[in-house]
């Protein structure tokens, strides 16, 4: 089955095996491969991707859904050497250690950021709150959050 | 930030990681992003049963499934024991594990395998699988392991211990250690308190993020590779070679970047199935664990019953410590005996006290099987003692603050226990030569206004209360453990560090790189790391036991010095100026009449003169194992008539040592303390009778996300540790054991009421309160 | 797995031909969160997104959610400006979805997947019940909530499709509140608890509504702690009345977490927290007997 969809602003015919294949799956086999697999039960949120600009589990995202809607994933934001600001962030802070959780942090962090630009802790915590991460404690990714507040912002 | 002035340039400071833009950018660099073509999928059909052999195992219907390729039964392997766990040869662990058994011992055992050309395949494969069970009775508690009519759950002939050390498997006891330093019973009696209490610590998973994966294939020369999801690469080529009965020569291991391990990954798990896989069909094979599986048929946290009895007297004095332990370690004997040890090895030798029992079994459950754990026994042994500790400090009417700086080991002291109990046999005598402890203490009494919160009479529904406690860990496997550098410079002044040490996410590859530019007056950025990686990297022992910034960096620095020597050898030369009056800075070497730059020298030693090659190698022991020191203070809120805890701040103040990259020694500190909150307020096991597991799931096995981040802070007190890198110690793993017993004594704080076990639910503190009856206010 | 057969109607009328087909196993997809991770084999699918589902509307008399409303467009309604002139219900919705599950679930669950499939994150029905909801279907049924729960919603519903959620707007100025205990934040409920009350002399309880969800299955209401409570003021001892009524009311259904005991046990306590903040954090009282300790 195909269908078509933007994924980072470029249009896409993606091959899916169903409507109903999980979106993870489409978009690891289509080379996308930041997002991860973490559960398959929308619980860790290593697969986090954003649809039209929200983040949703991939792992439980049917696939046939994305037709016609805009996908963000990690592939759209920087590349090495040209990071975009929050990825900067997120190094800058210590907020990366093992690295499989982030793809999904920074994409849930975007999703928070180009809606709301000064977040306060609270509303930092409940956007990230379907991310797990078992490594930094999440200390330093509030950090980062907040710094890339401030660099989106032009602050820093 | 916790930033120290010194006078290093690259060492101390918070340098980003070198592979941090990798990352972040979501690059193909864990072993699930390498697609091999023709890759073939494995799934492994898992026993229902708790304990039974396999009379009959039918595989020809799976076998003809299309797009099958292979199915493995203990017919198919080679009956060769081994132990999974990741430790150096012989390891002090039983071989009591085959690829495949005709026996299973515990809901979750491996009965059979499968490669197909599809996962979906394969899993239609499993259900065609015929087999019949002889069920034989379980042992599902620990206590009853060594009865005298219990199920032996070991009973295969093959089973044996490759150290002459305990192994009684008839008794279902997988290891066993006791010593005696001064006279505790008479110590006991002399005491004027002695308060006794069973703790129980329970079952718990490391979750990392990235489940368990391997991959083994074949490269162009027919050696199999193996790219793997391991904190042990060295250890998982010589046990699958063992394993599967074929020379260390042909197979590669490889470990990518990998998501997380946390101890849960040292242990040689799944290579020698996907291998064995492999090689039956002469594919690539990937097996990938499902979050269930990662929970069931991995590895956990050993579960401890310790009986501890402690004395002291009026005025002060630590008298006695009697530790008894029934360790429980599941259906096999991983990490057994060192756990164990290790749980008298970092708690014993941190209190001035001359007398100790200390006692344990480790023993066979048909349980899911345990294994290292961040923390390694320490964490269930700091659970009991701190909580202790807090009852004794109460029974003398001192506070816990000020009697902490009393009662722990200072530098210049030794413990007996150190020579007595090492992480397996016998330990390595030392003396303390770095201990920030009392700083920790201090510092964190403050951040926390201990005073104005501890003790505090109340009334309402909400009960606030403080809590604290002190630990140490160690850094490194003295006499035992290995780790080797090598180093080569390039024409532009770069050099390749290639090193056996791992890095698990914990930024190793960093520091390792931060710790050679330093060695040699260059940028961290110069450094080209390239790690883990049997063929291409020396040996090392792996991450593990908090070694690798202290004994994997310090093989890397006398790599860099020889490095150094070279190219002001080469320096030398050129400037023809001797030695006396070179000095290497800022990537140039400075005479008193030139400098020439690392770029030049590099070109020089390469192309114009005298060619060869700059590089050179190193390996490290070490001789000691220093311990880092912390306090962890904590402040909670009891709702009193739910007993739902939640914690208002966390505060761990910890010596590392020199903290080569202080950010990175924060984020390992930060992550163990939400780990053991977690572990103490909501992460366990919910076991039906039968021993099947009823939540391998995040849906009910419950970790902290952000929205329960309370407020935690980290102070790092330097010190200097004589015999470290740059005076390092190490960090990783000691955050983890505060958490449980600075929770219970802060919930003893709020409401009155001490719990022995956690995880700290609410209907388990409202019950501790509800069991004060009229003493609760 | 997962190359289960979709359907794609592009009107209502289609999607309820396709279900009433006569065909086996066809079963409407909403969020997909449930049907991904626990596929039904052999199953076809409808997919409700694209028939136009998905919409909060109000006028004067009700609030309307069409049934392809997420949780998360609900966690933040009414937006910001609107909140800021005073929430119907003091809030009721907006606290009832944002603990629902985590972000990226909010973001997938639907209110018509949440009244439906009742999963264990399944908080909307108290809310309706308390509001006394509608629950509008394609046939042109209209269940008042109390209806609709009384029985599995999927037995009540046959083979029919919820389009809509319609709520009065007449009580609006009530106070509302919710609740959701567990053990960590994104937690299933352990239980959660909802009011709907209205105070008279700032002290006194004139009239309340409460349910419970996640002590069994379907939610439930409290009518006869509801009446006790009817013009009466919190004193002590009422306090000791409504637990025990509240405890002696509940229908408790096994959890492997926690002891159904403990659930009954805490009802009065979950329940005093939503009412009233004078019992809630702030007054510790702090008394200092002896200063050398």
């Amino acid at each position: 089955m195909k269908i078509e969809t933007f994924i980072n602003e470029e249009k896409k015919k993606l091959n899916i095996k169903g409507y109903t294949e999980p979106l993870l799956d489409v978009l690891r086999r289509h080379g996308y491969i930041g997002a991860k697999e973490g559960c398959r039960q929308g619980q860790c949120g290593a697969c986090v991707v954003l649809i039209n600009g929200l983040a949703v589990n991939s792992c439980i995202y049917p696939a046939g859904r994305t037709s016609g809607k805009k996908i963000t994933t990690i592939e759209g934001l920087g590349k090495p050497n040209n990071l975009d600001k929050i990825q900067q962030a997120y190094l800058e802070t210590g907020a990366v250690q093992c690295g499989y959780c982030t793809p999904g942090m920074v994409l849930s962090t975007k999703s928070l950021l180009d809606k709301n630009p000064m977040p306060k802790d609270e509303e930092i915590k409940l956007a990230l709150d379907g991310n797990l991460c078992r490594c930094t404690g999440y200390v330093k990714i509030i950090d980062a959050v907040k710094l890339a507040a401030k660099k989106l912002q032009g602050k820093k | 930030m916790n930033e120290v002035k010194n006078n290093f340039l690259q060492v101390g400071k918070s340098k980003i990681k070198v592979d941090g833009q990798a990352l972040v950018t979501g690059q193909p660099v864990f072993v699930g992003d390498f697609i091999i073509p023709g890759m073939l999928w494995a799934k492994v059909l898992w026993s229902p049963h708790a304990h039974a052999r396999i009379k009959k195992i039918d595989t020809s219907k799976a076998e003809k499934l299309p797009g099958v390729k292979a199915v493995l039964t203990y017919k198919d392997v080679p009956r060769i024991p081994f132990t999974t766990a990741g430790q150096g040869a012989p390891e002090p662990s039983p071989y009591d594990s085959f690829i495949l058994d005709n026996k299973v011992r515990f809901v979750g055992d491996r009965v059979a395998a499968v490669a197909a050309e599809t996962e979906e395949i394969a899993n239609e494969a499993l259900k065609l699988i015929k087999v019949d069970y002889e069920i034989l009775e379980p042992l599902l508690d620990p206590k009853n392991s060594r009865k005298k009519n219990a199920p032996v759950i070991h009973d295969e002939k093959e089973a044996r211990m490759p150290l002459p050390l305990a192994y009684q498997p008839k008794k279902n006891i997988c290891a066993h250690i006791d010593i005696k330093i001064g006279d505790a019973e008479k110590a006991l009696k002399e005491s004027d308190y002695v308060i006794e209490h069973e703790y129980d610590i329970h079952y718990a998973q490391h979750t990392p993020i990235e489940t368990h994966i391997s991959t083994a294939y074949f490269d162009v020369h027919g050696r199999m590779v193996i790219l793997t999801s391991t904190q042990v690469p060295f250890h998982v080529r010589r046990i699958v070679a063992r394993a599967l009965n074929i020379p260390v020569q042909k197979i590669r291991v490889i470990k990518p970047r990998i998501g997380g391990g946390f101890g849960g990954k040292q242990e040689v798990l799944i290579e020698p199935l996907v291998a064995a896989l492999a090689m039956k069909t002469n594919q690539a094979v990937c097996l990938k664990y499902t979050r269930s599986e990662e929970f069931v048929s991995s590895r956990c946290r050993h579960p401890q019953i310790i009986n501890l009895k402690t004395g002291v007297k009026k005025d002060g004095t630590f008298s006695a410590i009697d530790m008894r332990i029934v360790q429980n370690n599941g259906a096999y004997g991983s990490h057994s005996l060192t756990i164990l040890c290790n749980t008298g090895s970092k708690i014993l030798p941190l209190f001035k006290c001359k007398n100790v029992i200390f006692d344990g079994d480790v023993v066979y459950t048909n349980l899911p099987v345990c294994g290292a754990y961040r923390g390694y026994g320490a964490t269930e042994g700091y659970f009991a003692m701190g909580i202790q500790l807090d009852e004794m400090a109460e029974k003398i009417g001192v506070d816990i603050v000020e009697w902490s700086k009393k009662i722990h080991i200072l530098v210049g002291e030794t413990s007996p226990v150190f020579a007595a109990l090492g992480e397996g046999v016998e330990g390595v005598e030392q003396s303390i030569s770095s201990c920030g402890l009392d700083k920790c203490i201090e510092l964190g009494a403050k951040e926390i206004n201990w005073y104005q919160k501890r003790r505090k009479k109340q009334t309402g529904r909400f009960r606030r209360g403080v809590g604290m406690t002190i630990m140490m860990q160690g850094s490194s496997i003295p006499e035992i453990d290995m780790g080797a550098a090598f180093m080569k410079m390039n024409e532009d002044g770069s050099f390749n560090l290639l090193i056996g040490a791992t890095d698990l996410g914990t930024g190793s590859d960093t520091i390792m790189a931060q710790i050679a530019a330093e060695v040699l007056a260059t940028e961290t950025d110069k450094m080209i790391v390239y790690s883990s990686d049997t063929d291409l990297t020396p040996f090392d022992v792996g991450a593990y036991a908090s070694s690798t910034t202290y004994l994997s960096g310090q093989a890397v620095i006398k790599t860099a010095q020889k490095v150094k020597e070279q190219i002001l050898k080469v320096a030398s030369e050129m400037l023809k100026e001797p030695l006396e009056n070179l000095k290497a800075e800022h990537s140039t070497v400075f005479g008193k009449t030139g400098k020439v730059t690392f770029s030049e020298i590099a070109n020089y030693s390469l192309y114009t003169k005298h060619q060869h090659q700059i590089m050179a190698s190193d390996s490290h022991i070490t001789h000691k194992s220093p311990p880092p020191f912390s306090a962890h203070f904590a402040e909670v809120e009891v709702d009193t008539l739910t007993g739902k805890v939640r914690v208002i701040k966390y505060v761990a103040a910890v010596d590392c040592g020199t903290a080569i990259n202080p950010i990175s020694a924060e984020g390992q500190t930060e992550g163990a303390v939400l780990n053991g909150l977690s572990y103490a307020l909501c992460e366990r096991y919910i076991f039906n009778e039968k021993g099947r597991m009823l939540n391998p799931n995040f849906d009910n096995y419950k970790i902290f996300s952000t929205a329960d981040l309370p407020e935690i802070k980290t102070i790092l007190v330097p010190t200097y540790e004589p015999t470290g890198p740059f005076g390092a110690k190490s960090v990783s793993e000691i955050g983890i054991n505060g958490p449980c017993p600075v929770i219970a004594n802060a919930i003893y704080d709020a409401v009155g009421a001490r719990l022995y076990n956690a995880p700290f639910t609410p209907d388990k503190v409202l019950a501790a309160i509800k069991s004060l009856g009229n003493k609760f206010l | 797995m997962n190359n289960n057969t979709v359907y794609l109607p592009k009107k209502l009328p289609e999607a309820l031909k396709i279900l009433n087909s006569g065909k086996e196993k066809i079963l409407p997809l909403a969020g997909g969160t449930t049907l991904l991770i626990n596929p039904t084999e052999n199953a076809s699918y409808i997919e409700l997104d694209g028939l136009n589902l998905n919409y909060i509307k109000s006028d004067k008399n009700n609030l309307s959610v069409g049934a392809m409303t997420t949780i998360g467009q609900l966690s933040v309604w009414p937006q910001a400006q609107k909140r800021a002139q005073g929430e119907p219900w003091n809030g009721l919705i907006r606290k009832c979805a944002i603990a629902i599950a985590s972000t990226p679930n909010r973001n997938m669950i639907t209110a018509g997947g949440n009244i439906v499939g009742l999963r264990p994150w399944s908080a909307l029905p108290g809310v309706l019940l308390l509001l006394d909801g509608k629950i509008i279907t394609a046939k042109g049924k209209i269940y008042p909530a109390k209806e609709f729960f009384s029985k599995l919603p999927k037995t009540i519903l046959g083979k029919d499709i919820v389009t809509e959620i319609r709520i009065p707007l007449d009580n609006k100025d009530l106070i509302g509140g919710w609740k959701k205990f567990s053990l960590t934040s994104t937690d299933y409920p352990i239980l959660s608890m909802g009011v709907l009350y209205k105070l008279k002399n700032k002290s006194t309880i004139e009239n309340i509504k409460i349910v419970a969800t996640g002590l069994t299955i379907l939610p439930q209401r409290f009518i006869k702690t509801e009446k006790l409570l009817k013009n009466k003021q919190l004193t002590a001892n009422t306090i000791k009345l409504l637990t025990k009524s509240l405890q002696d009311e509940a229908v408790i259904s096994a959890d492997i977490r926690v002891a159904k005991d403990y659930k009954r046990e805490i009802l009065g306590a979950i329940f005093l927290e939503l009412i009233n903040n004078k019992y809630n954090r702030g007054a510790t009282e702090v008394a200092e007997k002896d200063k050398n300790k």
